[in-house]
C-alpha cells in the first residue's frame, strides 16, 4: 500500500468576517502553502477566494511559486 | 488526514481494522474482489488465517463508513454555503470561502493541514475571527476531513461526523 503518490489535495476554508479579515486569512493560507512549498516537493499548488453567494465553482484559482509575493 | 485521536486508536486495534482504515479504496476494491475470488473456488481462509467472510464484511463495513463520512463533509460544506448565500451581500461581515488546491502527497498535505490550524487559528485570535471553518479532501479518495478551526483545540472527523449525524437527525424531524 503506498500513501506517498502525488494527488491534488484541496484546502477550503470558509470564514465569517470583514474583507480585512479575509485578507488575513487568505495570506496566512498562503503563507503556509509557499513555505511548505519552499521546504518540500510540491508540483503545484493555486489559490482564490470568493466571496459571499459566490459559488465554489466561480473562485478563480491563480497559481502559488515560490516567487510570488503578497 | 489522521490525527492522534486516530493514532491512539490505532494502537490498540487488530492489522485488519488498522488496514482497513488506512487503505485506499482502489485497495478494498482489489482485495474484495481477490478474497471473492477465493471464496468461489472454496478457500475459507486468507493469508493470515481469517475468515474470509469476516473480512468481506468488515471491508464492506468500511466503505459504509467512508461514505458516512464523504456525506458529512459534503453534507458540512453545502450546509456552510447554504447559510452563506441566505445572508444579505451588504450584511458586515461577510461570508467567503478561501480555496487552496494543491498537488503533493498525503505526507505533506498533513503538514499542510496541521500547520494551516496552527496559524488558522492564530489568525483567528490576532483579527478576531469568530467563525472559521476548514475542510481538507483530497481528489478520488472519500478519507475527508472536516472540521472547525479554533484556537489551539484540536478537533477530529470522527467527533465532527457524530455532530453532524446529530444536526441530520435534529433538522429531518427523526
Amino acid at each position: 500500500m503506498s500513501k506517498q503518490e502525488n494527488q491534488e489535495f484541496e484546502f477550503t476554508v470558509l470564514v465569517e468576517g470583514t474583507p480585512a479579515q479575509l485578507l488575513a486569512v487568505q495570506k496566512a493560507l498562503k503563507r503556509v502553502i509557499k513555505e511548505t512549498m519552499a521546504a518540500e516537493s510540491i508540483q503545484s499548488a493555486f489559490i482564490g477566494h470568493a466571496a459571499l453567494g459566490n459559488t465554489a465553482s466561480n473562485v478563480m484559482l491563480l497559481p502559488i511559486t515560490s516567487a510570488t509575493t503578497h | 488526514m489522521k490525527n492522534n485521536h486516530i493514532k491512539m486508536v490505532q494502537n490498540c486495534d487488530t492489522p485488519l481494522q488498522v488496514w482497513l482504515r488506512t487503505a485506499t479504496k482502489a485497495e478494498l476494491d482489489q482485495r474484495k474482489a481477490a478474497l471473492t475470488n477465493a471464496l468461489y473456488y472454496g478457500v475459507q481462509q486468507d493469508e493470515e488465517g481469517r475468515n474470509i467472510r469476516s473480512v468481506l464484511r468488515a471491508i464492506d463495513a468500511e466503505f459504509s463508513i467512508r461514505q458516512d463520512l464523504a456525506y458529512a463533509r459534503a453534507f458540512a460544506v453545502s450546509q456552510a454555503k447554504t447559510s452563506l448565500s441566505s445572508v444579505p451581500l451588504a450584511a458586515t461581515p461577510k461570508q467567503f470561502v478561501s480555496l487552496a488546491m494543491v498537488v503533493c502527497n498525503a505526507d505533506i498535505a498533513e503538514k499542510i493541514r496541521r500547520r494551516l490550524k496552527v496559524v488558522l487559528g492564530q489568525t483567528m485570535v490576532e483579527h478576531g475571527i469568530t467563525a472559521l471553518h476548514m475542510a481538507v479532501s483530497r481528489e478520488s479518495d472519500t478519507e475527508l476531513d472536516a472540521v472547525p478551526v479554533r484556537p489551539m483545540r484540536p478537533h477530529d472527523e470522527r467527533v465532527l461526523l457524530q455532530r453532524l449525524q446529530a444536526h441530520l437527525a435534529r433538522t429531518s424531524g427523526q
